[in-house]
């Protein structure tokens, strides 16, 4: 059996007096990559801001083999858990690009030299090189997308946790976040229901529906070529 | 419904009274038995908890201004300061009594229905609107600060990230501002 990275056990989450998740279950192995797939509003967003540690839940976050329950194992939590929102422009807020990428680097605390490496290391990765002195709000909507996927990176987390990637964007922007996933060596959730993006990707998909439980399948793809 | 409506004119009416007969008080005891008056309201009316936390929210402003003059002089200014704070929760109280079960649209309706200027009230609807999306704003940009590691210290970086914050926060409600005013244009304004 792998190695557990995160484990989510019977989550119910509630809005106001709808719950929108229902005895939740999820197990992500380390290295795994899995697509949670599911129509508007069946809580797929509301699942990821709950592992952060943003909304109130019933249940368990097991991350690392350690529960996680008060604000400080959060705080530790998002460190190690990359999340990238589904819109751009709620994420990004740092003046520069430059400034954006080595934000997160400066909060786990590395040195100059090391935040600079990593900065240039993900902008070369995104072809952002260029980008790394404009203000991040002048670019355009698929640029917004390369960095704020580019800004999670430079922390190096131990789970990317991407909701909705390739929204709105256009084919070169879109094979290039599809090839960064497939590409991507460690854990990753990605929340979409871009259902190319699940044939391009063929990772486990678990379907998120409206009836508050959760099936876990195997997506049937044709080889590719 | 029509009963409905003039139950909801009478409230704002009574409300805009009541604020008449308040606002030129000044003597600390007659604030202290009307401010008595509006919990009692408070509590006969059962305002929701929700009209309890605004009312908790507003009272963080005032602190630094009461705590302010009764630094300045005591003496002076305790009767001031306690006017201050009793005048401003008794009007709290009778806006949570009075104009909070209407909602923001019912009291909107309202001043529609008593004839007050469609351009006055479209423009306190807007205010809303926008108070409410800047505060939706900060709320997820917080969020995104969270998501990346940041802990707020008493140091320069907190208060540089805090200040990039506020200016993406102004850039973020021009630019948005500039496409609602687009969208009015392409709908015949």
């Amino acid at each position: 059996m792998e190695k557990p990275l995160l484990e989510v056990r019977n989550l119910t989450v509630r809005r106001g007096n709808r719950t929108v998740l229902r005895n939740f279950n999820l197990f992500l192995g380390e290295g795994e990559k899995i697509v949670l797939a599911g129509a508007n509003g069946v809580g797929k967003t509301t699942f990821a801001e709950t592992i952060l540690g943003f909304i109130p839940f019933e249940g368990e976050i097991i991350f690392e083999g350690k529960p996680v329950k008060g604000k400080r194992d959060f705080r530790e939590l998002r460190k190690r858990v990359g999340y990238v929102f589904q819109n751009p422009d709620d994420q990004l807020f740092m003046p520069t690009v430059r400034e954006e990428l080595a934000f997160g680097p400066e909060n786990l605390g590395l040195s100059r030299d090391q935040i600079a490496a990593r900065v240039s290391k993900v902008a070369r990765k995104f072809g952002l090189e260029n980008l790394l002195d404009l203000p991040t709000f002048n670019l355009s909507f698929g640029q917004k997308r390369l960095v704020s996927i580019a800004c999670i990176l430079t922390m190096e987390p131990k789970l990317l946790l991407l909701d909705e990637p390739t929204n709105g964007l256009d084919r070169e922007n879109w094979l290039r976040v599809a090839e960064f996933l497939q590409s991507f060596r460690g854990s990753a959730i990605v929340i979409t229901h871009d259902r190319e993006l699940i044939k391009f990707l063929r990772w486990r998909v678990v379907y998120l529906s409206e009836l508050d439980f959760v099936s876990s399948l195997k997506l049937e793809v044709p080889p590719k070529g | 419904m029509e009963l409905n409506s003039k139950y909801n004119r009478l409230r704002v009416l009574l409300f805009f009274l009541l604020l008449l007969a308040v606002y030129p008080i000044n003597s600390p005891t007659l604030l202290g038995v009307l401010f008595l008056l509006t919990l009692l309201g408070m509590v006969f009316f059962r305002v929701p908890l929700k009209g309890l936390k605004l009312a908790l929210y507003g009272n963080l402003f005032l602190v630094f201004v009461v705590v302010s003059l009764l630094i300045l002089d005591f003496k002076n200014n305790w009767q001031t300061a306690l006017a201050i704070f009793l005048k401003a929760n008794t009007i709290f109280g009778l806006t949570n009594i009075l104009i909070l079960p209407l909602g923001v649209v019912g009291f909107i309706r309202t001043l529609e229905e008593m004839g007050i200027s469609k351009k006055f009230t479209l423009l306190v609807f807007l205010s809303y609107r926008y108070i409410h999306s800047l505060k939706r704003e900060y709320e997820t940009m917080n969020k995104a600060l969270a998501c990346r590691g940041f802990e707020p210290k008493t140091d320069i970086r907190t208060y540089k990230v805090y200040g990039y914050l506020l200016g993406m926060l102004t850039v973020k409600t021009y630019l948005k501002a500039k496409e609602v005013y687009k969208a009015m244009l392409c709908r015949g304004l």
